[in-house]
């Protein structure tokens, strides 16, 4: 690697950093940052037809369930596990 | 934990969702064994909990931290991801102040809800850094429909109740 090169990789990669586009040192991996920016404010807010139709849980004995197949409204949070 | 916490609000509103007609259902991902522990210890309704072991619901709706196998252990994107999103993000922080839960009625509170807690460990490994969310459906119809971006992010109940159109529905 040459000099120049050098210099650039050290001083490019944290301003990169710093611009949120995510690096290692290295340069090997790119992660996407995570940003409070509104989440909690900013909800996908859109009608339309179920993507769960076909997807099966299974409640507490076991058992195949489609919460959602109802006529009602349902509200359904999904956790990410049990603690 | 913070599942347990989200949890435990909700189980408080059930029975004004049972009063406006609205059906209640909280997913994780783990096992009906696993289900039935958490219901007792928290405890929930068993008979509004379910189980999503290989996470398809949670794939279908592009949740956050969807590890499939195929990734590397080590220095893999979405493992890396997934790992951010779990321990590493703003957003946590910025969640746990919210909801008050390092101030001293905080802390009883928290205290309370995890009075019982055990690790209830899910299916698979990798299926720990996987990200939950809210939906509210109408019939068929998805009507809302929020990702957590990270640990301890959930859908505001507000916004929640106003999609279900309960909004008088409050913790």
């Amino acid at each position: 690697m040459s000099c120049v090169a050098l210099t650039t990789s050290l001083t490019a990669r944290p301003r990169a950093l710093r611009a949120g586009r995510g690096s290692t040192s290295r340069g090997r991996v790119q992660v996407a940052p995570v940003r409070a920016a509104a989440s909690s404010a900013v909800p996908a807010l859109a009608t339309k037809t179920n993507p769960l139709e076909n997807i099966n849980l299974l409640d507490v004995a076991g058992n195949p369930a489609t919460p959602w197949n109802t006529d009602k409204t349902v509200v359904v949070s999904f956790l990410r596990n049990f603690g | 934990m913070f599942c347990w916490e989200h949890a435990s609000e909700l189980a408080k509103l059930k029975p004004q969702f049972d009063e406006a007609g609205v059906v209640l259902a909280v997913v994780a991902v783990g096992t009906p064994e696993g289900a039935q522990k958490f219901a007792d210890a928290l405890p929930f309704p068993a008979e509004n909990l379910y189980v999503d072991p290989e996470r398809n619901a949670y794939r279908a709706l592009s949740f956050h931290g969807d590890l499939d196998g195929s990734e590397g252990i080590f220095f893999d994107p979405k493992v890396m991801e997934g790992v951010k999103r779990l321990f590493f993000t703003k957003v946590t922080g910025e969640r746990i102040k919210e909801r008050g839960l390092m101030t001293p009625d905080g802390r009883e509170k928290m205290k309370a809800v995890m009075k019982n807690f055990e690790v209830i460990a899910p299916p698979q490994p990798r299926d720990a850094v996987q990200q939950g969310g809210t939906a509210v459906f109408k019939g068929n119809e998805l009507v809302y429909l929020r990702a957590d971006e990270a640990t301890a992010d959930h859908a505001p109940v507000a916004e929640v109740m106003a999609a279900a159109e309960c909004p008088e529905c409050t913790i």
